[in-house]
């Protein structure tokens, strides 16, 4: 018997090393990527429109909208591994093609254990599309109303906007889901595209350090007393190339009056932000 | 040696003359390219040419050939009834003939069959095809009919790049911005390919699910020669580590499909091994396109095929002579296809320089075959590179020797992968695990080296006369190597 496994060993010799150094380069890839305790917020390059994912110190992982083309599948490579193709919460701020498109092909690339999206009856081809995904795989997207709670082990997203009796009939961007994250004693706002009317509206708002501006910094992207109730500290404008002007050079001002520093995505890439409920870091990639 | 000869020559005169005729229709640049391709070659029928008197006539009745030929694919009438209704708004059906490809921020689909539909319901046929650059969203495919309305424009080149004839060679005159599209109905194309399409299509969003980027297009690259999904990035890499004609379908997979016969062949017998073999290729040349790499390895097997089946000897080389003849005379604008280009002269070079570099280098034996593979290739395609791309790599046989390996283990990988994606379970994933092994390996080398400075040096002033000279130094080169070597026939006669 002895025999038999050292003579199948020699014959098959090759096999077996490349098998074995196969599954030691498998274990060492599953533990260079096991979640490290920290919360990660990563605010993804994807040019003219917003794509975040939030990866939580218990390994959990958020998708809030997914930018105007597909760059999002190759930035999204680096953070999710082979082992992590599933998102555990994927939430579209509003129907508009620049948070939709790379969402959609994210959409078809993972497993989504939940899906949040207002107004779905908003009349275009990307909103038909995800439709047809949704159809195609049994899924029921959920709506978020101001009060709704996504809670993740410590980690809570509380959502700030829209109020139950919103409507918005001209501009969809006034109804966008507007999010605030809590971890111990730190918090992110994720503004979405609403404007400084609606953000003057908000209530139940408490202090944040970090605010993604909204609408890439459009004209109205911030409102005053929004900025006075908050008081954040940095402020992350998610933006690309573009014929609109955006970031406005007034809304870059407030912000500054503010003493709001400013990241763009545009110049540093993708914004990283690490944090384990109390300090955080802001790096770029 | 003169024997060798004899069987080429008929073949070899017809190519010739071909080449010529094709040539003198409309005098490019590559002229100089193929000219010198064409002297290399004639090096070798020099003998014939003096003792046949035949021979002669066939080449001058070729170039006629070629030159005809060429007149009735250059000289197309649609060109002239697409510029009637250039700048002007109509309304058009015609069927998607082609995948819509995703670009940055629109989608591009070629439309064929048109027909003109004027206010008065009258409906004008229209000869040759369109290109659609429509919104991301919705996406299109092949079979689709639909009805189109909107302003056709001129294709324009726009910088150095000729995208005009670029379009033009592929049969598409006319340019529609963002038109008003409406699908008329889903059955149009053909359904074989339609029904491959799809299945291509699916294939693609089954690895898609299972990898990373760029890990995943580089699969579907390899196994589909799906180009269309490559990060910018890595599709960079790719280039300044030269390493594109692997992620490309080329003759390669052709070998690779066949081999996987060659393993059953025990159990079939070699006749119908070679046939299942034939069959299968033929599947996967429609499952993948009609490129001309893949045409060349397809043409080139054929005759192979038959001269095993009657049991006499063949030879790559009257193989490759006839796949060019046979490419040619179907579509000879393909002798602008860069891809064309580098596929033949890349075979050449293995045929050529492969057996004279053998003899004069001597390495160890791991990395020989697989070094002086690559080496002879690139001896071969170098001006065509350099001209073309405006770039050279460095790094380019080092990259070569670390990726090539493994390439079969990618590819059929891949191929077992496909059947498994359909099965979405736990085995798939876990199976997945271990193909990510060498497919990650592929991106990392091609990452760090293309990261490399200096990786690749830019080359911007290549004249047309650098080629020439290149290719008639080349020439003496082959002919010195086999006039000295011992075994004279070299390897040709494998």
């Amino acid at each position: 018997m002895y025999q038999e496994i050292i003579s199948f060993i020699k014959k098959y010799q090759k096999f077996l090393l490349i098998f074995i150094f196969m599954i030691l380069s498998l274990v060492i890839l599953y533990f260079c990527q096991t979640p490290d305790g920290l919360l990660h917020i990563i605010f993804y390059d994807v040019g003219e429109g917003d794509g975040i994912l939030i990866k939580t110190p218990t390994g959990e992982v958020v998708l809030i909208d997914g930018g105007p083309n597909e760059q999002i599948i190759y930035s999204i490579s680096n953070d999710l591994s082979i082992f992590k193709r599933e998102i555990d919460v994927g939430i579209v701020s509003h129907p508009h093609a620049d948070h939709l498109i790379g969402f959609i092909e994210v959409f078809r690339r993972f497993y989504f254990k939940s899906i949040f999206i207002n107004d779905l009856e908003y009349q275009t081809s990307e909103v038909e599309a995800l439709k047809d995904e949704l159809g195609k795989n049994d899924k029921i997207s959920k709506e978020l109303v101001a009060g709704q709670n996504i809670q993740m082990g410590e980690i809570s997203l509380r959502t700030i906007w829209p109020e139950l009796d919103t409507h918005c009939i001209d501009d969809i961007n006034e109804c966008s889901i507007v999010l605030r994250l809590d971890y111990r004693d730190f918090c992110v706002y994720f503004m979405g595209d609403v404007n400084n009317e609606v953000q003057g509206e908000m209530r139940n708002l408490k202090q944040c350090e970090i605010v993604k501006i909204a609408h890439q910094g459009s004209k109205n992207a911030i409102d005053e007393s929004f900025i006075k109730k908050v008081m954040p500290k940095i402020g992350i404008i998610s933006v690309g190339k573009n014929n609109y002007g955006h970031p406005y050079p007034e809304t870059l001002k407030l912000l500054e009056l503010n003493k709001i520093k400013i990241f763009r995505t545009d110049e540093f890439g993708d914004i990283e932000i690490i944090s384990d409920g109390k300090k955080y870091y802001i790096l770029n990639r | 040696m003169t024997y060798l000869f004899e069987k080429y020559s008929l073949l070899f005169i017809f190519l010739l003359g071909l080449l010529l005729g094709i040539i003198s229709y409309e005098l490019l640049i590559f002229f100089y390219v193929l000219i010198s391709i064409i002297f290399i070659l004639i090096l070798y029928t020099f003998f014939i040419i003096r003792k046949y008197i035949k021979l002669p006539i066939i080449f001058l009745m070729s170039i006629l050939l070629g030159f005809f030929r060429n007149d009735l694919s250059k000289y197309d009438i649609s060109r002239d009834s697409f510029s009637y209704y250039y700048n002007q708004e109509i309304v058009v059906t015609g069927d998607i003939v082609e995948t819509p490809v995703n670009k940055q921020n629109s989608q591009e689909v070629v439309v064929g069959n048109l027909n003109i539909i004027k206010s008065d319901n009258e409906i004008i046929p229209l000869n040759g095809k369109m290109l659609l650059q429509t919104r991301n969203f919705p996406e299109y495919y092949y079979g689709e009919v639909l009805q189109i309305e909107g302003e056709i424009t001129e294709p324009i080149s726009l910088g150095e790049f000729d995208y005009k004839s670029y379009l033009e060679n592929q049969g598409i005159y006319g340019v529609v911005r963002f038109p008003y599209i409406s699908i008329i109905s889903e059955n149009g194309g053909n359904i074989f390919l339609r029904v491959l399409f799809s299945f291509r299509l699916q294939i693609e969003s089954n690895i898609n699910r299972f990898f990373p980027e760029p890990e995943a297009s580089l699969l579907s690259g390899i196994i589909l020669g799906v180009q269309r999904n490559f990060p910018p990035y890595f599709k960079d890499n790719l280039q300044k580590t030269g390493t594109t004609h692997i992620v490309v379908v080329s003759g390669t997979n052709i070998t690779l499909v066949m081999m996987i016969f060659i393993v059953f062949s025990p159990y079939l017998g070699r006749r119908r091994m070679l046939t299942f073999s034939l069959l299968g290729i033929f599947i996967y040349v429609f499952l993948v396109g009609f490129d001309p790499p893949v045409l060349r390895a397809l043409i080139m097997f054929i005759p192979a095929y038959f001269s095993q089946i009657y049991g006499r000897d063949g030879d790559v080389f009257t193989n490759f002579i006839f796949a060019a003849d046979v490419i040619l005379f179907i579509n000879p604008l393909l002798i602008n296809n860069i891809s064309f280009q580098l596929s033949f002269s890349a075979t050449l070079g293995l045929i050529l320089v492969f057996p004279i570099l053998k003899q004069l280098i001597r390495l160890p034996d791991v990395i020989r075959e697989g070094l002086l593979v690559s080496l002879s290739a690139q001896i071969m395609t170098l001006p065509i590179i350099v001209y073309n791309f405006k770039e050279y790599s460095t790094v380019s046989p080092l990259v070569n020797l670390l990726l090539i390996p493994i390439v079969p283990i990618l590819t059929w990988g891949g191929f077992i992968f496909i059947p498994l994606s359909f099965l979405n379970g736990i085995i798939t994933n876990i199976y997945s695990w271990f193909l990510y092994i060498p497919l990650t390996y592929f991106v990392k080398i091609v990452n760090f080296f293309g990261d490399f400075p200096g990786a690749s040096i830019s080359l911007q002033n290549i004249s047309t006369s650098f080629v020439f000279f290149y290719y008639i130094a080349l020439t003496f080169f082959i002919f010195l190597g086999r006039f000295f070597s011992k075994d004279s026939l070299l390897c040709i006669k494998k």
